[in-house]
Order: C-alpha cells, then sequence, then structure tokens
C-alpha cells in the first residue's frame, strides 16, 4: 500500500515537474493551482501524463476536489483500489 | 471492495444505458440514404422527424480515440420520444436543466424536451481542478435562475448535480434511468410550435449574474436555414467532427443541432479529451474524412503547438473543406500556422472558415467568402486608435501595421449596422458598435428584463457589445466594447474579478480594475490592479498569492496581479473606476519598470515563473477601445 502511495506521489510530481519544473519541490499540502501556477490547458497536460503513466482515467469529480498534491494522490489512489480485483 | 458497489454501480448502469448502441460495429454512416434537406423544418422536433428516416447519426469517440457509442437519429428519435411521455407531465414550457457533457444521454434529454413541448437549458460541464464548490454554485445559480423543475446528468456529473439541487424545489434531479422510471403519460402532447421556446442558452456571461437567451423555434431554425443555405452549403459526402462543448453556441447549435437538421454524421470528441490531446481531433477527421469541422482559433493553435514531427504524414486531412474559426477574436498567425504545419497531410489553409455570431443570435451573422481561406485586412493602427478609421496600409508603406480577419457580410435576411457612440450610423471603414436586426434573435434574457432592454432596442435592434468596421459589407472585428476578456478560450468578466478582490479584508469596495492586455504573442492576458492600505512586503506577498489562488479556482485562468497604493486607479468624473484608463496607465508603468517603484508590488517572476513573459516590457495594448 505504501509503494502505491510513493509511486502515486512520484508520478504526480513528475508530470508536474513536466510542465512546470519550479513547482516540482511544492508542498504537499500547498494549493496546487494557485501555487503551482497551472492555466487550465497546463492542468490537463498534467493530468494526461499522469492518466498515461499509471493508466487509468481520472474522473473530473476526483480532479475537483484535489486542492493539493497531496489531494490528488489520494483521489488517485482511491480510484487505483477501486480497480484491484 | 469495500465501498465500491457505488461505483461499479454507477458504471453498470452506465453500460446499460449505452448497451444497445455500444454493440455496433462502426460510426454511423456519412451517407444518409435519403435526400439532403437543409434545415428547412418548422421546429427542431420536425427537423429530428426527418432525419430518423435515414442512416446518418452521432458517434462519440474517448480519449483513446475508440467508438464508445453510436446513436443514429433512428435511434436518437425513438428513445426521445419515449422519454417525452415521461417528460411531458412536467408542465408544458418549464425548464429542464441538462448538463451538457458530451454524452448520448444528453442528445436524447435534449430531443425529449422537444417531443414533450419542454425548455431545454443546457449547463456547463466543465469543473476546475479543486473547483468543486464553486462549480456546484454556479450550476445552482443557473439552475434558480431559470427556474427549472427538473434537472438531468449523465453519470459522471450526477455528483454534482445532486449536490446542486439539494433544497432547490425539483421534480427530480437525476440520471437517464431516473428520468425513465418517471410515470408515462399515454401519448405525446402536441408537437411545439414555431413560436414556442426552442431552447435557453445561458451566454458567456459573468457567473454571478448568469443571462439566459431564449431562443424560439422560429429563430434557431431561421439561422440553420440561413448557415447551411448561405454560409455554406452541404452534400451528401459531408460527415461532421466536433471537440466543441456542447453548452456553447457553436457546439450546441452550430454541431449538435445543426447536424440532426441537415441529417449530417458527427464524430464527437468530449472536450476535456480534446483539450488532453488535441491531435485526436485530427486524428479522428483523418480516419473517417470529416469534411467540416469548427474550433476557435485557440483550438487551432493548442495543435499547432502539440504536433509533433512525423504526425502531419501520418494523417490525411485532405477531406477537410471547411475548417471553421470563430467565437473569440481571430489572430492571423496562429491559422497560417496550423496550415504550414499541416500542408503535409493535405490540409488547405483556403479551407479556413471565418465567421462572426454570438448565442443572442442563435448563432451566426456572417461568414467569409468559401474557399478562400481567412483574409486579413491591413490597416494603420495609428489612424485607427487616434481617429477610427481603418487605413489600408500596405507593407511597403511607413507606421504599424495589424491585420483583421474578413468574417464575411451578414447572412440573408439580416442586417448589421455600425453605429458611434452617440448612435448614429457609420460609414464603411469606420471603427463603432456592431448592431444587429434579423430573424433569430433572442426573445430576451429569461426572467431579466432589465438586462433585455440594455441590448435589444423596441425596433429589434441588438447591440452586440462588438466593436469592428466594414469593408464592402463585410465585417472585420477588432474587439469588444463591452468589457468581455477572453483569456485561452475561457470567457471571464472583469466585475467578477473585481468582485473576488474586494471579498479580500485587505480590499475595500471599488479598489480595483480588473482588464486584459495583448502578450508578445498576441494572446490575451488578465490584469488585476488592486489598491491597498497595506505596506508590509510579506503581507502583501500573501495576499497577491491568496488572489491569484482563489482566481485559478474560479475561473482557471493565470493572471497579473498588481498592488498598488490608495488613489493610484483612475475614475471619471463621476467618480467611477474607468477600466482603459486603467490599462492604459498600467501600461505606462509597465513601461518604466515598475518593479523598482517602491509604491507598487507586482507579481512577477521572482513570485510566480509563468507571469514572466507577460512581465516583460514588449506589452502592448491592444487595438480598437
Amino acid at each position: 500500500m505504501e509503494d502505491a502511495a510513493r509511486e502515486v506521489e512520484q508520478v504526480v510530481r513528475a508530470a508536474l515537474a513536466h510542465i512546470r519544473p519550479a513547482a516540482a519541490g511544492l508542498d504537499a499540502d500547498a494549493d496546487l493551482a494557485g501555487e503551482a501556477g497551472l492555466d487550465s490547458v497546463e492542468v490537463m497536460d498534467m493530468v494526461m501524463a499522469i492518466e498515461d503513466r499509471l493508466d487509468l482515467s481520472i474522473p473530473v469529480e476526483t480532479l475537483s476536489e484535489a486542492h493539493t498534491i497531496r489531494g490528488l494522490c489520494t483521489g488517485i489512489l482511491g480510484l487505483m483500489q477501486s480497480r484491484t480485483p | 471492495m469495500r465501498g465500491n458497489p457505488r461505483v461499479s454501480e454507477t458504471q453498470e448502469e452506465n453500460t446499460a444505458v449505452l448497451e444497445p448502441t455500444a454493440l455496433r460495429e462502426g460510426p454511423t454512416a456519412t451517407a444518409s440514404g435519403i435526400p439532403l434537406r437543409s434545415a428547412d423544418f418548422a421546429t427542431l422536433a420536425e427537423a429530428l422527424d426527418y432525419a430518423a428516416t435515414g442512416d446518418s447519426g452521432f458517434n462519440f469517440y474517448d480519449g483513446r480515440g475508440a467508438l464508445t457509442a453510436s446513436l443514429p437519429y433512428r435511434e436518437l428519435r425513438a428513445r426521445a420520444v419515449e422519454l417525452a411521455r415521461r417528460l411531458a407531465p412536467l408542465g408544458r414550457g418549464q425548464r429542464l436543466a441538462l448538463v451538457a457533457d458530451t454524452h448520448p444521454d444528453f442528445a436524447v434529454m435534449l430531443y425529449a424536451c422537444q417531443y414533450a413541448g419542454l425548455v431545454p437549458v443546457p449547463l456547463p460541464a466543465a469543473v476546475h481542478l479543486g473547483g468543486r464548490e464553486v462549480y456546484i454554485r454556479h450550476l445552482r445559480k443557473m439552475m434558480r435562475d431559470c427556474e427549472a423543475v427538473a434537472a438531468f446528468a449523465p453519470p459522471g456529473f450526477i455528483g454534482f448535480l445532486r449536490e446542486a439541487t439539494d433544497g432547490l424545489p425539483l421534480t427530480l434531479s437525476g440520471t437517464m434511468d431516473e428520468f425513465m422510471a418517471l410515470d408515462a403519460a399515454d401519448e405525446l402532447p402536441a408537437p411545439p410550435s414555431a413560436d414556442e421556446l426552442a431552447y435557453l442558452q445561458y451566454t458567456s456571461g459573468s457567473t454571478r449574474f448568469p443571462r439566459g437567451t431564449m431562443i424560439t423555434q422560429a429563430a434557431v431554425m431561421a439561422n440553420l436555414k440561413a448557415i447551411f443555405n448561405h454560409g455554406f452549403q452541404l452534400g451528401d459526402d459531408d460527415r461532421f467532427c466536433s471537440w466543441l462543448p456542447y453548452y456553447h453556441d457553436m457546439g450546441l447549435v452550430g454541431i449538435v443541432l445543426g447536424c440532426v437538421a441537415t441529417q449530417r454524421s458527427v464524430d464527437y470528441l468530449p472536450t476535456r479529451d480534446f483539450a488532453m490531446r488535441p491531435r485526436l481531433w485530427l486524428t479522428l477527421i483523418s480516419r473517417n474524412r470529416c469534411t467540416v469541422s469548427f474550433s476557435p482559433p485557440f483550438g487551432y493553435t493548442l495543435c499547432a503547438r502539440r504536433l509533433r514531427s512525423g504526425d502531419a504524414e501520418a494523417l490525411d486531412l485532405s477531406a477537410w473543406r471547411v475548417a471553421g474559426v470563430g467565437a473569440e477574436m481571430i489572430h492571423p498567425e496562429s491559422l497560417e500556422r496550423f496550415a504550414e504545419l499541416l500542408a503535409p497531410a493535405g490540409f488547405k489553409a483556403s479551407s479556413f472558415l471565418p465567421c462572426y455570431g454570438m448565442a443572442e443570435c442563435s448563432l451566426a451573422v456572417s461568414f467569409a467568402p468559401l474557399e478562400r481561406g481567412a483574409s486579413s485586412d491591413w490597416v494603420d493602427i495609428d489612424a485607427l486608435s487616434r481617429e477610427g478609421v481603418a487605413h489600408p496600409l500596405a507593407a511597403a508603406d511607413a507606421g504599424q501595421r495589424k491585420a483583421f480577419i474578413n468574417c464575411g457580410v451578414p447572412l440573408p435576411g439580416y442586417e448589421v449596422e455600425i453605429r458611434d457612440e452617440a448612435g448614429r450610423a457609420l460609414p464603411e471603414r469606420h471603427c463603432g458598435r456592431i448592431f444587429l436586426r434579423g430573424p433569430s434573435l433572442m426573445s430576451g434574457y429569461f426572467a431579466n428584463e432589465e438586462a433585455s432592454r440594455e441590448v435589444l432596442s423596441a425596433d429589434g435592434w441588438l447591440d452586440t457589445g462588438d466593436l469592428g468596421y466594414a469593408v464592402d459589407g463585410a465585417l472585420h472585428i477588432t474587439g469588444r466594447a463591452k468589457d468581455l476578456m477572453i483569456i485561452k478560450g475561457r470567457n471571464i468578466w472583469p466585475q467578477d474579478l473585481e468582485h473576488l478582490a474586494e471579498q479580500q479584508p485587505e480590499v475595500r469596495p471599488t479598489d480595483s480594475s480588473a482588464f486584459s492586455i495583448t502578450d508578445g504573442d498576441d494572446e490575451e492576458m488578465a490584469v488585476l490592479v488592486v489598491q491597498t492600505r497595506e505596506t508590509d512586503a510579506s503581507k502583501l506577498a500573501l495576499l497577491a498569492d491568496r488572489l491569484q489562488e482563489k482566481i485559478h479556482a474560479e475561473f482557471g485562468i493565470q493572471c497579473l496581479i498588481e498592488l498598488v497604493v490608495p488613489h493610484t486607479l483612475p475614475r471619471t468624473s463621476s467618480g467611477k473606476l474607468s477600466r482603459s484608463s486603467a490599462r492604459k496607465e498600467f501600461v505606462e508603468r509597465r513601461r518604466h519598470d515598475a518593479d523598482e517603484s517602491p509604491t507598487c508590488f507586482i507579481t512577477d517572476e521572482t513570485l510566480f515563473r509563468p507571469l514572466a513573459r507577460a512581465a516583460a516590457p514588449e506589452l502592448a495594448l491592444s487595438v480598437g477601445s
């Protein structure tokens, strides 16, 4: 379980770094959109990178609840667990 | 697994609804098998009645380009009629709110409303990262504004809808399955007549004060008929492809309603998937040999940016004969770049079809001539900003020039007048406010007489709020008289940004001014200048930070924020803040390197890297207002 959590956070940070290198080290509880300075197209870029790496589709509901890196990771972990048989 | 039955249940419901269509082998055919009729119907229901006798229809694709469902018009009609018997008891003329996600159920609900005599109200299906609360508030506001009696959302949005309708006096707020479970009336009510409302569409208006344009059957049919007989004509080989959201006029009226009214097959890519993988749009066009596809200029720019080497060679866009461009200011450079990159795929720049329109006119006002591409009128910037006259200026002439796109002459039956500030009609090449009269104008904004009176005169003229000039009757749009900003395809009202700023404890009412500037790349960028008595640098940084965060959550954009001392913002003689003067002074301050001024604190690259470019000194004022 902890491995999965670590992997998700790594993927999320890598996706973020790809779009906004300076934001890679952002605090897990910092406001993601505001502090990382992503516009809506960049957010979709990041989501795509995460979806491709983890091979899953992140529903709008999950994104709408993700204010921070931690929040986004929790949401993604929940999705991964729900599809594990 | 524990905690998940709800999720799998939703998925099952979803599959059950789509099953009959999802099993079909491929997308609907391009050839409808029936004689093409170009939107010559009295109502939307009548248009579907005819389309349902052929083989064409809607096709839905996912983010990997796989067909997830196809909905032939025959089946769309059958399902819509079946559902209409359950909707009819909600009451004729009542509003049914529909979260307009790109999903077959939306199309069924939209047409079921037509057969049931209800007025569908498409609502946005777009949420920002971390924007749940904001989105729910917007949905709720619109549902209250249109006095909806029921509300629908496809499975992916039902959670938002349920929360947004909590406590509202609705008969039902649910998915397709829940609506289908309503008691059915024995027979269908009489079909809507031409003077009844066809739909109510929220304009890109302010998020605090949404405005729903009331469009009658006669109005929308008149516009569709003009578009597909005079804007561009269709043939049996024509097939559409679209990623445009169903809650915008171009996607809803032009594509969803337009394709049914002309019996054309469409391949739909959800807007969200387009935003993630813009190249998929081109892949679908190539694979299905689509001939017609529209986009705001922004979509072409996004595609051009994402193309990788070798992409163009793998695509065949030679069938794409109408590449419509509209919905925001068109900058020729972005189109040129797109055409250049995709020439190896057989894309022809002459396919670009610039057009001009607005939801208040149902959709379209004018189209440029077909097969000529986007043609630019080069004018003297100086003369335009000083005298308001668009003097042609050749490249060899001295002076700075700027190109405006020819958006064509108004469709037959429509009159356009360009007026000065005193309301007098202006001659050709004189820039002024665009007024419009014609058969497809809205009846007004729903339950908002004041706003309706502001834009619609007693003798039937609509104040479009746009600025432009005419050359041989062809419209050239130069900007907006109203203060609407369009940032990366998103409509933002300055008063909404100002309102947000003034909610902060450090900011008093009328202490902020929002406007947009055009950066070095000709892209529009939002600016918010805020007066505050706070002087502590770290507290100022916190305020800028907080504003940035809130603006992002609410509007999904980046905004350049400038904090200034009181009495910096210019006021008119009557004491009102002037956004245009505020903008002028802002640009001046930036030219004089405001970073060194002790009275001014601005978000810049040291704080917000993405803004580094906008903070560069090559800021240019956009011309026209």
